[in-house]
């Protein structure tokens, strides 16, 4: 293939990538066939890719290729993944999708043990000493700055999380005068932590603004630059 | 086979068996005569052909009874039977009177009417049929007979004493009355059916002519005559009339389980009886008890209520037209204009020339990070977001994947998204691009592509990346670079870029390497919206990460620290006069909203007021 033919191509695919910015940029106008299509045929293009990278990156490397390299080997290596592979084929058959209920344990058993572990080890132990850490006169000697000023926002940040999750305790004891209410400490200190949260969420939603208006401005820019291409301005 | 079922316990048993197996209740009944006479027990029908069995069966003073009455008929000359000469314990009045009936009953006497039944007759109150049927059967000996053989004066004082004669003396005298019961209780001698028969004539007691198989035609007539006889009936006898003058009302048909003849057990033959069986025997459904709560009326209501709600969600709502649908259409068109206007205004006119000043210590512990690396360094590169999010990512990532290939490193790519191999290919070769570079694949770079499992797949993929993926996402052997020789395991490569827009994404990779590959080797680049979440690891103390780049304000900042302008600093401008925008834009209809709600008097009622 020759470079021109290389560069009408390119440029195809870019007119037509512009042309599909267009139409899901006309959303703003309502839903309609055009939109639909374009974002179908993404849902299409995806699962197909998905797919051909499924079979190409991990069924044939993994999974046949160490049959056609080593058959006798290569049977002990994919044997077991090959006979809970072919039982969770099974779950396609109502009758039969009893027999893939193994391969589904071993998937959820072994999924849950590798989150949970690694919520623990990665998550909630290293969080619950950093807050207690923020403390350590030692280490914030170490930094070299002012204490009090680190003391603080170390306050503030025992603070946020204290109340954040007594925002989240939802006990509360049966009253005679009225409906179960949780005590006055508790609701006052979940207050606070409602604020927290309030400003958390709206840092979050700052963030989702952020980033839709990095891509309009990356769009903007997309088609920007095949106007000014196609008029030869730049 | 044959079964017989107890009528105690309704279970089945053989045939041949007396008791039940179960309950041991008699199945046969203990009298033989009653087999032969199916239709029931009739001591009032029994005629003279009863047969021989019969004959043997019933005692010997009636058997004389109803051979002398046959007797007389046939030969009314021959002499009467000496019934003093019987050993039967019969009351002297019919031994007295034994004789005058004996002649009696060989005449073809008139029928004999009581006394009683004599005076309505005058009074013509009284049918025919109701005394045809009041008649006693032909066979028996007739009452009436031994009463007409008799002298007035010889009657026993328990007949003179019979409703419509001396009720008033019956009822004086209780000796006459107790009398009478013992005569009647001693089992010898039929006039109490005689008797019985007319006292139930007299009281109508229907379901006493019923069980006897006597009709209950003309009852009405034959109460009429026991009213204008019964002026002298007992108390107890009148108030059964009165209730019987009462304007009947129309009963509901009678099931027809009520007539029916009992065909086993010790009640054999009789009608009308009561079901012996247990309720099991007789597989009945069982009754549906409805369980109510015992919850007040408030409760109740409210449960209602709550029930109502329910209900009413489930139900389909028609959808009414908006009026502020084209307002909202138009704000929708007018704000993408006035947004879309800012970018475009900002990527032309290049309004803030100036390139963001301030310091983030994330960016520089980024570059720190990478600055530290030696040439030709195996840098790992986790590309995990989706193709929507690749303009964010292009930006935040592009000052960084810059410094790795001024620096040299040798970049492997390695993805938990099926889209995400793709994305990394063209990140690497648009920073190359435009950067300069002129980074190769498998030269270069390499793509493992897809790492199968999700979050499982992490850890065996960082304890044996070569055997998780031992290819490229081509199809060429991944690991026979010499700068990824001696690669073994994730902790091996000199530094860790992690790529992702995702928070969770990001925090699973982050979890599942915390034991793999040390803190300061691992940095990350997020999206915007993802900082909030992802900065508490970096700020952990300790550290759980090196350095963090969020969102495209942090590319910029990495590009300007280090002096090479890329694609943040390009769409700066732009983004920086959107994000203005979009906060006027903000304030702008949040104040106008505000000024609606204070004008504008609240169209929705007042609590108070509510239906």
């Amino acid at each position: 293939m020759s470079a021109e033919w290389t560069n009408w191509l390119d440029f195809g695919g870019v007119l037509f990538g512009a042309l599909l910015t267009l139409i899901v940029l006309s959303y703003v106008l309502g839903d309609h066939f055009l939109f639909r299509l374009v974002i179908y045929g993404f849902i299409g293009v995806a699962a197909g890719f998905g797919v051909i990278l499924a079979f190409n990156s991990v069924i044939y490397p993994l999974l046949f290729q160490p049959l056609i390299d080593d058959p006798f080997g290569g049977i002990q290596i994919v044997g077991l993944p090959l006979v809970f592979s072919l039982l969770l084929m099974f779950k396609l058959s109502r009758r039969w999708s009893l027999l893939g209920n193994p391969s589904l344990a071993f998937l959820t058993g072994v999924g849950a043990a590798v989150l949970i572990g690694g919520a623990l080890q990665g998550t909630l132990f290293p969080q619950l000493l950093a807050v207690i850490n923020s403390f350590d006169t030692r280490a914030l000697a170490a930094t070299g700055g002012s204490k009090i000023p680190m003391l603080v926002e170390a306050g503030v940040a025992l603070l946020g999380t204290v109340a954040t999750l007594a925002y989240f305790h939802f006990g509360a004891r049966p009253q005679a005068s009225g409906p179960a209410k949780r005590p006055e400490w508790l609701e006052s200190l979940g207050w606070i932590g409602q604020m927290f949260i309030a400003i958390a969420l709206g840092l979050i939603y700052a963030g989702i603004l952020r980033a839709g208006y990095t891509a309009l401005v990356e769009r903007a820019h997309f088609l920007i630059d095949i106007v000014t291409s196609l008029l030869g301005a730049k | 086979m044959e079964t017989r079922r107890c009528p105690m316990c309704g279970q089945p048993n053989p045939p041949e068996v007396e008791t039940c197996v179960y309950c041991q209740a008699r199945l046969k009944p203990l009298w033989e005569e009653e087999e032969t006479s199916p239709e029931g027990l009739d001591f009032f029908s029994s005629s003279p052909a009863g047969g021989v069995a019969d004959d043997q069966e019933i005692p010997e003073w009636l058997r004389s009874l109803r051979t002398g009455g046959e007797k007389a008929e046939e030969e009314p000359e021959e002499s009467p039977p000496d019934f003093e000469a019987e050993e039967f314990e019969l009351p002297e009045w019919m031994l007295e009177g034994g004789e005058e009936e004996k002649h009696e009953t060989s005449e073809e006497a008139p029928p004999v009417v009581p006394p009683f039944v004599e005076s309505v007759e005058d009074e013509e109150t009284v049918s025919e049929e109701i005394w045809e049927e009041s008649q006693p059967p032909e066979s028996l000996p007739m009452p009436g007979s031994l009463e007409e053989g008799m002298e007035e004066e010889e009657f026993p004082k328990w007949l003179e004493s019979l409703p419509g004669q001396e009720w008033e003396e019956w009822q004086e005298t209780g000796e006459a009355e107790a009398k009478v019961e013992e005569e009647l209780y001693t089992g010898a001698v039929p006039p109490f059916i005689s008797v019985d028969e007319s006292l139930l004539e007299e009281v109508g007691e229907e379901w006493l002519n019923e069980t006897a198989g006597l009709s209950t035609e003309g009852q009405p007539e034959e109460t009429k005559a026991v009213e204008e006889a019964g002026e002298e009936l007992p108390a107890w006898l009148s108030e059964i009339q009165r209730e019987e003058k009462k304007p009947e009302t129309p009963l509901p048909p009678t099931p027809s389980v009520e007539k029916k003849v009992e065909t086993a057990g010790p009640l054999y033959g009789l009608r009308d009886i009561l079901p012996a069986e247990p309720l099991v025997a007789q597989q009945k459904a069982p009754v549906n008890v409805i369980a109510q709560l015992m919850v007040s009326e408030k409760q109740q209501a409210q449960a209602d209520l709550f029930l109502q709600l329910i209900q009413q969600e489930g139900m389909p709502k028609p959808i009414s037209p908006s009026k502020g649908v084209k307002p909202q259409v138009l704000w929708r068109v007018l704000l993408f204009l006035v947004l879309f206007a800012a970018a475009a205004g900002g990527l032309l006119f290049n309004p803030f020339p100036s390139p963001p000043q301030e310091l983030n210590v994330g960016v520089f512990d980024t570059m720190q990070a990478i600055s530290q690396l030696s040439p030709r360094a195996a840098t790992l590169v986790i590309v995990d977001y989706e193709a929507g999010d690749f303009a964010e990512m292009q930006a935040t990532a592009y000052g960084l994947m810059d410094q790795l290939m001024v620096k040299g490193a040798y970049l492997v790519f390695v993805s938990t998204t099926s889209t995400g191999a793709l994305q990394a290919d063209r990140l690497v070769r648009e920073v190359s691009r435009l950067s300069g570079h002129k980074y190769m694949e498998l030269t270069d770079w390499v793509n493992l592509g897809y790492i199968p499992g999700g979050a499982a797949g992490i850890p065996i993929f960082a304890l044996s990346p070569r055997s998780v993926l031992p290819f490229s996402i081509d199809g060429q052997p991944a690991w026979s670079a010499a700068e990824i020789a001696s690669v073994q395991k994730v902790g091996d490569f000199s530094l860790v870029v992690l790529l992702s827009e995702n928070s969770n994404r990001a925090r699973m990779w982050i979890e599942q390497l915390q034991r793999q590959v040390d803190a300061n080797k691992l940095i990350l680049g997020v999206s915007a919206q993802a900082e909030p979440v992802m900065r508490a690891y970096y700020e952990a103390t300790p550290r759980q990460l090196q350095g963090l780049v969020s969102g495209l304000n942090g590319g910029a900042i990495f590009e300007t620290q280090a002096g090479r302008p890329g694609i943040a600093l390009q769409y700066w401008n732009a983004y920086s006069l959107t994000v203005t925008s979009g906060v006027i834009l903000i304030l702008m209809g949040s104040f106008i909203n505000i000024l609606i709600a204070l004008v504008r008097p609240s169209s929705r009622p007042e609590r108070g007021k509510r239906a």
